[in-house]
């Protein structure tokens, strides 16, 4: 745990969980204890494809305070950006990669926090893995709602019944009796509850808007997705920084942060995918085309900001004045 | 009681300010570079240092040691953290043996031995960052996040400036702030805008440093318990006296966000520099001077240095003119 | 009881100085402990206007007070509440929600009365009621003069006194 920075590892053991998804271990290169996370937490995977590096994060699946190790669980997604496939296709027993320190965007309510409870869709159970462990470690009280096709699909199925008996509620699609996870369940949670939702994108949204519905205050609505919602056309723009008097276009291949960062300037950033408002930025002047998932409706209006790893300049406008 | 001796160790504050332009409040946090991420530091001052440390600590514990029972975990992480950091850096004088969980602490600095079980806090006499705090002369807090704030759940202060672990106790980085005529040069209000960046941007393996800086005349520690007599004093500052009375007061800051209790954990190395001593460095006199001359009213009161901050500046203009003089 | 759940104190944000009606909650727990402000209750209703389930219970002594705790714990989310009581009955009724679940934004407090407000004092750490327009005040226990300041500490349970020496006081 000495240095800050990056972290070396190696594969020390891959497990078929199910048929699409792989659990990865991970062990320190330099045989130290490993950094404890908190429930939640995920980590920046960084691998090396020729002169290429891969870089996804992956939630923690292994137990918080378990410092020899980390694991991850991937499922491999033949839509997406090629990460996934990488991992089942190429990663073997005894790779070596980089990771980042645990980060955690998704942490565990407090205030008022009389009782947490998770949906999961598919691959979104990961990050409720730890969650539920730090609950258990403090004698908290919780419940999980978990959607899969099938019982074969579901992954930690048998070590989620054997753990938390009587916590769990599973809805399997594809059955000879479907079951379909609905948001009707949150109308009966008491006062005091938490929800936590982690999934597609589609299935966030539906769960938000019935929570909202149902009168949950927003404090106690929690979510985390794994890619940039796909919101329109990428157009090109020029941003002028204030700070050090710099101007930085931005083409129709890349976000605004990659840009700035390949321009050499020092724009802060985690998540890169909308979620974390790490890389917030104020306007000075100019119209942003809001496409992150971290805001409150009301507060992208009020505040002149922008999230630079997703948003753009709206389409009338040719350039932003940033304070950067 | 003490005074930067080696200027290559003190943190002067305005490095990052433009020539010829002024001081206002701001989201002024550095991310630190890769190999000035480690907080411990030892000066020439480093004994003394540490003796007027553990004396205030014990004279008044209640007013300097502030925590929640339910922290020991997170006191423990620091703990590791910190012995960390002193081996790694000054492997001369500090040595950490490890037995399993029992633990033991070498300062040759001070030839003393710390042993206890890691985790076991019934191990030893003080809580763990009290007991480990008091081999570093850096003041240290730990304000936990939970949900949108940070809160103030351990706190060893040694050398305050309007700070008090008995009072901030248990507050929001807000609610801390809000004595703070804290907003920017155009007037926008700066405290949550900062709360949200430290939340979002102090993550793990990824330190973050500032540096704040006051005026104070003739002391080194000022906090609202003791206001009665100190607050007095500051009008005994005359142009003729402020170069020895009234010293340049810089806390660098550090904060490292903790990966098991998501905590940040704020570290504070507190130098002073008299007026008189900033001839030492010419171009540190000039820009010192330039910038006192320009605080605004609210921020001088906030400060509490208004009632001596023109006969300091006083002082500084007629050393700058003398050392004109002299060059010319 | 967690160390960081709000406190009732003169200036929260959940007092009010009438009872408003919102459409952000699938229902309304009204818990009256003080008859003198049926009027306000009653307009309460009124204005949900058969809108919005709502609950009343009125609490006319002590021992009833103390069920409080079981009827807060079983109401789902999605309820606001409104309560309407003299100081203490506000202090503990306010309190046990908070231990509930419930939120400060989801509560409005309509207080009967005089509010409290207390002093801590920076000198000897002691806690002392205060009237509402007092500025300065001499504490109690160590006799030093303390000038109320205007930040609060739900830890300590009062405002700030900050200990002067009333001979160098200066005015700036
Ligand atoms: C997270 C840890 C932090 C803690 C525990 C902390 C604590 C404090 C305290 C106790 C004070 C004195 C308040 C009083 O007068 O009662 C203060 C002042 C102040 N803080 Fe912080 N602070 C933190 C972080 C920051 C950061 C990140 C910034 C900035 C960008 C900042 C900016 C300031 C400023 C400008 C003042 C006024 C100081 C002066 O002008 O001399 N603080 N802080
Ligand atoms: S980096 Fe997380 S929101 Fe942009
Ligand atoms: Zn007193």
């Amino acid at each position: 745990m000495k240095a800050f920075g990056k972290i070396e590892v190696y594969v020390g053991k891959i497990v078929q969980e199910t048929k699409y998804i792989k659990r990865f271990h991970l062990y320190p290169v330099d045989r130290e204890l490993l950094p404890a996370f908190t429930g939640g937490s995920h980590i920046a995977t960084y691998v090396k494809n020729g002169a290429e590096t891969i870089e996804r994060n992956y939630s923690l699946v292994s137990h918080p305070t378990d410092r020899t190790q980390y694991a991850i669980a991937i499922r491999k997604d033949d839509h997406s950006r090629g990460g996934s496939v990488y991992w089942h296709d190429e990663i073997k027993v005894g790779d070596r990669l980089e990771i980042s320190w645990p980060k955690n965007h998704f942490p565990l309510a407090f205030k008022a926090a009389k009782h947490h409870v998770f949906y999961a869709a598919g691959i979104g159970i990961t990050p409720f893995m730890t969650m539920m462990e730090d609950l258990t470690a403090e004698g908290k009280s919780f419940e999980l709602h978990y959607a899969a096709r099938t019982k074969e699909d579901c992954a930690f199925y048998d070590y989620l019944m054997a753990k938390y008996p009587g916590k769990c509620h599973f809805y399997f699609s594809r059955t000879e009796i479907p079951k379909k996870m609905t948001p009707v369940t949150m109308a009966e949670h008491r006062i005091g509850s938490h929800v936590y939702f982690c999934g597609p994108a589609s299935m966030v949204k539906e769960f938000r808007e019935a929570a909202e519905s149902y009168g949950y205050p927003s404090y106690a609505i929690h979510f985390e997705l794994f890619a940039v919602a796909d919101k329109g056309p990428k157009n090109p723009f020029v941003v002028k920084l204030t700070n050090s008097n710099k101007k930085v276009a931005v083409s129709e291949e890349e976000t605004l942060l990659e840009a700035l960062l390949k321009a050499g300037v020092q724009a802060p950033h985690s998540c890169k995918v909308g979620g974390c408002g790490s890389c917030e930025v104020q306007v000075m002047e100019g119209e942003v085309d809001h496409r992150d998932h971290f805001y409150k409706d009301g507060e992208r209006g009020s505040k002149k900001v922008i999230l630079t790893c997703c948003s753009r300049a709206k389409e009338s406008e040719k350039e932003l004045v940033l304070e950067l | 009681m003490y005074e930067s001796t080696n200027l290559d160790l003190f943190p002067y504050p305005f490095h990052n300010i433009k020539e010829g332009s002024n001081y206002r409040y701001s989201n002024d946090l550095r991310k630190l570079e890769k190999d000035h991420t480690n907080c411990v530091v030892i000066t020439p001052e480093y004994e003394k240092q540490i003796k007027r440390k553990r004396e205030l600590l014990k004279e008044q514990p209640a007013v300097r040691f502030q925590s929640y029972p339910h922290t020991m975990a997170m006191q423990w992480e620091v703990v590791e953290m910190l012995i960390e950091m002193a081996v790694d850096r000054y492997p001369e004088h500090f040595q950490v043996e490890k037995n399993g969980n029992h633990w033991t602490f070498h300062n040759y600095i001070l030839n003393e031995t710390e042993s206890f079980i890691f985790g076991d806090a019934s191990s030893i006499e003080l809580e763990p960052l009290d007991l480990i705090g008091r081999h570093f002369t850096t003041d240290f807090v730990l304000m936990v996040h939970r949900d949108d704030n940070l809160y103030l759940e351990v706190a060893q202060e040694s050398y305050a400036a309007l700070f008090s672990p008995h009072w901030n106790k248990g507050m929001t980085f807000d609610e801390i702030h809000a004595p703070v005529p804290f907003v920017s040069r155009t007037g926008v209000p700066l405290a949550e805008r900062v709360r949200n960046f430290l939340i979002r941007n102090v993550l793990p393996g990824e330190p973050w440093t500032r540096i704040n800086w006051n005026l104070m005349a003739n002391r080194w520690d000022v906090n609202y318990e003791t206001f009665d007599t100190w607050g007095p004093t500051r009008f005994l500052v005359t142009p003729e006296n402020a170069g020895d009375l009234v010293r340049l007061r810089v806390e660098e800051q550090f904060f490292y966000r903790m990966p098991r209790s998501n905590a940040i954990l704020f570290v504070l190395n507190t130098q002073f520099l008299a007026m008189k001593d900033l001839v030492l460095r010419p171009e540190w006199l000039n820009q010192t001077y330039s910038i006192l001359s320009d605080i605004p009213k609210p921020m001088a009161e906030y400060k509490g240095f208004s009632p001596f901050i023109e006969p300091t500046v006083e002082y500084l203009k007629n050393l700058v003119e003398k050392i004109e003089f002299q060059t010319n | 009881m967690v160390y960081s759940n709000p406190v009732l104190f003169d200036k929260s944000v959940t007092i009010v100085e009438k009872f408003t009606v919102r459409q952000d909650c699938r229902k309304i727990l009204i818990i009256s402990a003080e008859p003198k402000e049926a009027d306000a209750i009653q307009q309460l209703i009124d204005e949900i206007n058969g809108q919005t389930e709502y609950e009343l219970i009125e609490f006319n002594d002590e021992t009833q007070l103390s069920h409080v705790n079981e009827i807060l714990d079983q109401q789902k989310m999605g309820t606001q509440l409104y309560i309407s009581a003299k100081w203490e009955d506000a202090v503990s009724i306010f309190a046990a929600a908070i231990e509930a679940g419930f939120s400060e934004g989801e509560i409005q407090t309509l207080i009967s009365g005089k509010k409290k407000r207390y002093v801590y004092c920076l000198k000897c750490y002691h806690l002392q009621e205060a009237a509402a327009e007092e500025t300065d005040i001499v504490c109690d226990h160590c006799q030093i003069s303390l000038e109320i300041g205007p930040f609060f500490s739900r830890e300590r349970k009062g405002y700030i006194g900050y200990p002067y020496n009333p001979a160098f006081a200066t005015t700036n």
